[in-house]
């Protein structure tokens, strides 16, 4: 086993990196994907607010950190702490991650793998590399951003899956994952490939969980591909510890027909990206991507959506949330792009935030681009208070002031649960959000 | 049970109510007339507690409190009532979940047990049902897309679920069609009792026909100018209000 490593997250070093035991160490074209993405982190670093996509997040605090690369478990993972990240009455195929690993003890792959093909990416790079060469990092550009470039010069584990031509499967497939360190800061470059094929359908869950109280950071790259028809539903939760960073890139690539949608909801972390990329590649395809977002006390919490129409007919939505309380600050940023070839296209773009507190910040920048004459596009962003009006209505019939900021609160946000389809899920989310929201106010109430 | 002395309330650095004196007893009902502008809402307002109405001077006794000292949530656990004359659209909050809240609340304080919501559904529907409402208002979100006369009926069953001891009708005759007034009025009257008392604020003696108030004052640039019976109603139908102005000019 390699000594422990620690690289300050903005000088990490090639020798660094060389004494990582990184799976697929035998396999040329692996080794070669992550020199040149090391080689592009060197020379690009962490984004800076020079780079528009960047330009209102504070990556300071990431930059700093001091971060060991990730060792074994320590702690013996059990069913009751991955309790947090499961959702009632929602039967799943359940692969579970502790610290960046798959862990073969809590997941039920054996269920699925008749069905489809699905692995740990770690096995797949060390085992079976070729039948993921002609997919792995064709997505998701590694010079996109300098968190790509280190995903793919350090991913270690992940999912792939990969779903056969027009098998549909029967459950979601939720990918709980879980943070147990402890003292040291530690960093986890989790990488996750998935292949629809044609007229393939699946919904796959993202459940990030945390027993740590200490820094650590998610690096997630996603890439997702979908052929002809195929439709995936993708489902976030992110709920990390208060102390972590989580850094996500989902990056789509969407076949003639095909359907993808993303319901997300970021509650946790001190630092959290959410970014989508989707690319509508050939004709007729349908993106939604809705969310919500609740930051509070110093969190920072970013989201970017943007969708590509490159061929005609697509029809795309991005519908955001976001409360905002505390001295938090919410960042959301959402593109259009219809290139000239996309005629027919249909683009939609919301953003609404709600700031409860005259400290928080919120800074939203939708957008479109449009460069095909015949298209129907739209996009509108609002950051505004609980409404007086509807406060003192809600009061004059008895209710508390805490409850009926609560209950307004709730009911903003309801416009994005209602549209998650799986009930269950969306059931959960709001719950969640009721909780967040009730803690938010007493720690507002300890101030 | 209500003393108002001598009140001045200003709206955005406005004076709107200029030195207003009502005194109201358990049991009776009050009407307050007069021009638009002059105050009436403001009053209302005030004494269901928005934080937007300053009060400058004057004092307002309700009972045993010392009204302006209470939280709106809390003069509305006290009884107080009001059925406003612009009810508020809460788009995402369902009637039911919303008026089950309110009247737990209200049991709560009041020593009672709270209502399961078989219970309150039971009670709800047995409400609706004397109001003639349609019982798909009560799935919907709070007054979202209601009509103005579907509004002004869902201030009146907010106000039989809640049995308040003091009840403000801002203008809710405005807004309804004629039988919907009858059934209203109704409502309305199926609460009168010794207890409970009603300032029902309003343009036209129509609605005094239906319920007949002990009282009826003018309110005319923040004071009220004349108080009377029901007559003084009629007589306000028939002349409208440019003589009392004049007659106050000359006092
Ligand atoms: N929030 C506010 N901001 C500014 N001015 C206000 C506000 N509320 C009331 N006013 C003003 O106070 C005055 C009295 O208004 P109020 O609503 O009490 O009148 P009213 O007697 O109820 O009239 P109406 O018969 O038209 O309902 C008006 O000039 C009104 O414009
Ligand atoms: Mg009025």
């Amino acid at each position: 086993m390699s000594a422990v490593i620690q690289s300050r997250a903005d000088r990490l070093t090639r020798q660094q990196i060389s004494q990582q035991v990184l799976p697929g160490a035998s396999v040329p074209w692996i080794t070669d994907l992550r020199e040149a993405a090391f080689s592009q982190f060197e020379s690009s670093g962490f984004p800076t607010p020079r780079v528009e996509d960047w330009k209102y997040t504070n990556l300071k605090a990431l930059q700093r950190q001091i971060f060991r690369f990730p060792t074994l478990p320590v702690i013996k993972v059990t069913e009751r702490d991955i309790g947090p990240a499961i959702i009632p009455d929602l039967e799943v195929y359940r692969v579970v991650f502790v610290d960046g690993l798959l862990d073969e003890r809590l997941s039920q792959l054996q269920e699925i793998q008749s069905k489809i093909h699905i692995a740990s990416l770690g096995d797949q790079l060390r085992t079976n590399a070729k039948d993921i060469e002609p997919h792995l990092a064709k997505y998701a550009d590694s010079g996109l951003n300098g968190f790509v470039s280190l995903n793919t010069a350090l991913m270690r584990d992940g999912i792939h899956i990969h779903l056969p031509k027009n098998v549909v499967v029967d459950k979601p497939i939720q990918l709980i994952y879980i943070t147990t360190t402890q003292n040291d800061a530690t960093w986890f470059h989790l990488r996750n490939l998935i292949i629809a094929g044609p007229n393939s359908q699946a919904s796959i869950i993202e459940s990030y969980i945390s027993l740590s109280d200490s820094v650590y950071f998610n690096n997630i790259t996603t890439e997702v591909s979908l052929a002809k028809n195929a439709r995936l539903s993708h489902y976030k939760i992110q709920q990390e510890a208060t102390q972590a960073f989580h850094v996500a890139l989902l990056k789509i690539q969407q076949q003639q027909s095909s359907q993808f949608s993303s319901h997300s909801l970021a509650f946790g972390s001190k630092y959290s990206r959410n970014e989508i990329r989707s690319e509508l590649s050939a004709q007729g395809c349908e993106c939604v991507l809705n969310g919500l977002y609740h930051a509070g006390e110093r969190q920072q919490v970013d989201t970017l959506a943007r969708v590509d129409h490159l061929a005609a007919n697509g029809i795309s939505r991005e519908y955001y949330k976001g409360i905002v309380t505390g001295k938090a600050k919410a960042i959301f940023r959402g593109i259009s792009y219809v290139h000239p070839d996309a005629q027919h296209s249909d683009a939609e773009q919301k953003n609404n935030n709600l700031l409860l507190s005259p400290y928080a910040e919120v800074d939203t920048k939708p957008q479109l681009e449009i460069y095909a004459d015949d298209v129907k596009c739209s996009h509108g962003a609002t950051v505004g208070q609980l409404d007086e009006d509807a406060l003192f209505y809600l009061r004059s019939r008895g209710i508390e002031k805490e409850t009926a900021c609560d209950l307004l609160t709730y009911s903003f946000a309801k416009e994005i649960t209602d549209r998650i389809p799986l009930a269950p899920f969306a059931r959960h989310a709001e719950a969640l959000l009721k909780n967040v929201l009730r803690g938010a106010r007493n720690l507002e109430d300890l101030r | 049970m209500l003393r108002i002395k001598n009140l001045h309330v200003s709206v955005d650095n406005k004076l709107i109510l200029k030195g207003l004196t009502l005194n109201v007893n358990k049991g009776e009902v009050h009407a307050i007339m007069g021009p638009n502008a002059s105050g009436k809402s403001t009053l209302a307002y005030v004494l269901a507690g928005h934080e937007g109405y300053a009060v400058e001077s004057g004092e307002i006794r309700y009972n045993e409190h010392n009204l302006l000292e209470l939280s709106p949530e809390a003069r509305a656990c006290e009884g107080i009532f009001l059925a406003f004359q612009y009810p508020v659209e809460i788009p995402g909050v369902n009637n039911v979940y919303f008026m089950k809240t309110a009247v737990n609340v209200l049991r709560k304080k009041r020593g009672l047990d709270e209502l399961d919501a078989v219970d309150f559904m039971e009670l709800a529907k047995e409400k609706m049902r004397t109001l003639e409402m349609s019982d798909s208002m009560l799935k919907r979100a709070v007054n979202e897309g209601f009509s103005g006369g579907e509004k002004k009926r869902n201030e009146i069953f907010q106000m039989s679920l809640l049995e308040p001891k003091l009840a403000l009708l801002d203008e809710t005759d405005s807004g309804l069609d004629i039988d919907a007034l009858k059934v209203v009025a109704r409502g309305v009257n199926a609460l009168r009792n010794k207890e409970r008392a009603f300032i029902v604020i309003t343009h036209y003696q129509r609605l005094l026909n239906y319920i007949v108030p002990d009282y009826v004052h003018v309110l005319s640039d923040g004071k009220i100018v004349r108080s009377g019976d029901r007559n003084l109603a009629l007589e306000l139908e028939r002349r409208g209000y440019a003589w009392l102005q004049g007659e106050q000019a000359v006092a």
